[in-house]
């Protein structure tokens, strides 16, 4: 993991890698995979409610709700940044509402980086972020003091 | 007797992001709920993630279900919690609806 701030274009870069096994053998038998491409997995992967173990299995504390990438990547680009990811074979670029998609040599794990602008950032706000997520309700019975 | 758990009180204090961090909070959260029939949760003075409200509330909300909102409250949350909060929650009464049907059937 590891960041950096660019003074001059006010720039905040965030990059997290690991060597892990990769977004396509994460997502392979996800539903909605139907090309089993490192790019096309990584792409199901920026869309929200998608995780490699969010159907997995149920009452597991490690059940998560395959949100956090969406929101992330999203919360950059309203920051006037962009997303790159990297996975396996397969290379995306989130910019704007676009995804631009390329090869490369083989990566053993997945590389995310998300480069914001700092003036911007303080701008976006999460609780906007979280209501537009697919299923997103109001819940009467929560009590609020 | 209600009970009270002030989160501030606890590392990091400030901000709250991972689900390492939001177990350890729903160890303490359960250990009140054993010993008390009701407990407000203060999110008062800090940020939380969704991550890490999953791990601490969507967790309960996903063994116990609806009937454990009825023992909880929650105090001083900011808008992001507040809304946070209430996605995490109506997921998780979902997906415990979704298991309840499954090992029902």
């Amino acid at each position: 993991m590891a960041a950096q701030y660019y003074p001059t274009k006010d720039h905040i870069r965030l990059a997290v890698v690991d060597n892990g096994c990769g977004l396509l053998r994460s997502l392979r038998n996800h539903p909605r995979l139907a090309d089993k491409t490192d790019i096309e997995a990584i792409k199901l992967a920026l869309e929200p409610r998608v995780s490699g173990n969010r159907d997995v299995g149920l009452l597991d504390d490690s059940h998560n709700q395959g949100v956090g990438l969406s929101v992330s990547s999203e919360l950059a680009i309203r920051a006037g940044g962009r997303v790159d990811i990297i996975s396996g074979q397969g290379a995306v670029k989130k910019l704007r509402n676009a995804l631009h998609s390329w090869t490369v040599p083989a990566w053993h794990g997945t590389a995310i980086e998300m480069t914001v602008l700092r003036k911007q950032l303080g701008g976006v706000r999460v609780s906007s972020l979280i209501r537009e997520l697919p299923g997103y309700e109001q819940v009467s019975m929560l009590r609020f003091t | 007797m209600d009970a009270h758990l002030e989160c501030s009180k606890y590392p990091p204090h400030h901000f709250f992001g991972t689900r390492f961090i939001g177990q350890q909070m729903r160890g303490e959260l359960e250990a009140l709920l054993d010993r008390h029939q009701n407990v407000e949760v203060d999110f008062t003075g800090l940020n939380a993630t969704q991550s890490f409200i999953d791990e601490m509330i969507g967790v309960l909300v996903l063994r116990y279900g609806p009937a454990i909102l009825q023992r909880l409250s929650f105090k001083g949350c900011n808008e992001d919690i507040q809304t946070i909060l209430h996605f995490v929650v109506s997921s998780r009464l979902a997906d415990h609806e979704a298991s309840r049907q499954t090992f029902t059937h």
